[in-house]
């Protein structure tokens, strides 16, 4: 007996919440051949269970490893039901952002999280990786025509590179086009305010949150 | 360093510890993902990284140097309590009684949050406890202070670097006013690692408020 829609959504959102990265192909594989809607199950299954999965780390429950075991578990699910998407879901425009740690820095679990939380809530996230060059940031904001750039370090001493993007993007003249975040350890709003970023965030699921404040989505 | 001021101040060297060490081997993302899927091999790695620096840390204690074992990617800001009592805490306390079977001595220090991890820490054989900003003084006093030495906290973005000398004034009284009768004495410090960027007048600031609010017998009227 097939299992129910909401059954199989519960258990793709279980799945992801529990770190099951083995099972969830097996549940999105079912899901599809009962041929239930790929865009639900990834927005009301996967994506349900990695909202479930940042509250926990909000709340101190789960830490970095559960967070990044579970979003093993909700890529895993995707690459199964991402290919079942109806064409215009699979190219609807998600805002761009730009994301990486700047240059000289190669500490990038945090930037990691972020991106990861960034796709969840359905961003395009542009990851440049770690120790990207300061022009990088920009090149790549205007070649994807980017709503955020994204900037992260964990060292006082690449700090100011941040500054740096930021008068890139002004000599640009693509200030205004972009809003600018940052984050990592020795970031505050002041220093995001002395440099002239838009937005400084404390961890990724509040990153989430700016984020979206920022384009101005729910 | 330690021919030209040894005979004035203590020489120390800052050294990973074990889980520091082991991300130095194997990417941090992937080890921690190991240590729930992959156990044994996370140990095996542990042990592998414990044994060479027991050799490191002995050739450092042979030229009289002060150990600060440091280690920042066990963390309470990364890893789960569970994590560093299964993972940093037994490599840890092997490595301290290393140091004092080769009759060193040495600091602990942990980066970040280790507000649910500092008791434990306090377990782990050191000879003192050292703590980052973002942890209650007040509560490593409490729990750690009541057993070693406790060291720290002035933040060195805050204060250090982006303090004025008011600011930094107050910040040191600040930790005197939460730490000053700790049992076990207390070590004014900054929080952690101080780069290039840190204006020379703050670091005088501290040192300066710390021999005016610290001169002893300390008097906590002075540090209001």
């Amino acid at each position: 007996m097939t299992a129910s829609k909401e059954e199989l959504l519960a258990k793709l959102s279980e799945c992801v919440v529990e770190m099951e990265d083995e099972e969830v192909p097996e549940v999105a594989a079912e899901y599809i051949e009962a041929g239930y809607p790929a865009f639900d199950g990834i927005m009301d299954g996967l994506v349900d269970g990695m909202n479930k999965a940042s509250e926990l780390y909000d709340e101190e429950e789960y830490f970095v490893t559960d967070v990044l075991l579970c979003s093993d578990a909700m890529y895993a699910g995707l690459d199964v039901l991402r290919p079942h998407l109806p064409e215009e879901a699979a190219n609807a425009k998600k805002p761009a952002v730009v994301i990486g740690v700047v240059e000289g820095d190669t500490h990038d679990i945090g930037k990691n999280l972020v991106k990861i939380m960034l796709e969840t809530a359905g961003f395009e996230a542009y990851d440049l990786g770690r120790d990207v060059p300061l022009d990088a940031f920009v090149d790549k904001a205007v070649e994807v025509d980017a709503k955020i750039v994204c900037m992260s370090t964990l060292m006082t001493t690449t700090m100011d590179g941040m500054a740096t993007v930021i008068n890139k993007l002004k000599e640009r003249g693509i200030r205004d086009k972009v809003k600018v975040m940052v984050g990592g350890s020795p970031i505050s709003q002041k220093y995001a305010d002395d440099i002239g970023a838009d937005r400084y965030s404390v961890n990724a699921v509040e990153a989430v949150r700016v984020a979206k404040e920022l384009v101005g989505i729910a | 360093m330690k021919e030209e001021i040894g005979g004035e101040v203590p020489v120390g060297c800052l050294i990973a510890g074990p889980f520091t060490a082991a991300t130095s081997c194997y990417p941090t993302e992937k080890l921690l993902r190991a240590t729930r899927k992959e156990s044994e091999k996370v140990h095996e790695l542990l042990r592998f990284v414990t044994e060479g620096l027991k050799l490191i840390y002995k050739e450092f204690i042979k030229e009289g140097m002060l150990i600060l074992l440091c280690d920042p990617l066990a963390s309470g800001t990364l890893l789960h309590r569970k994590q560093y009592l299964e993972f940093a805490l037994p490599y840890t306390k092997e490595l301290m009684q290393s140091i004092h079977d080769n009759k060193g001595m040495v600091c602990y220090h942990i980066c970040g949050d280790t507000t649910n991890t500092v008791a434990d820490m306090a377990t782990s054989g050191c000879d003192m406890i050292s703590v980052d900003n973002i942890v209650d003084l007040e509560q490593v006093k409490n729990t750690a202070g009541q057993k070693l030495p406790i060291l720290g906290n002035v933040s060195p973005i805050d204060y250090f670097i982006q303090g004025t000398t008011e600011m930094m004034e107050e910040a040191v009284k600040v930790c005197l006013r939460k730490a000053w009768d700790s049992p076990n004495g207390y070590i004014l410090a900054s929080g952690c690692d101080l780069s290039g960027n840190v204006p020379l007048e703050n670091i005088e600031t501290f040192m300066n408020a710390a021999r005016k609010y610290g001169r002893y017998p300390l008097d906590p009227k002075n540090f209001q």
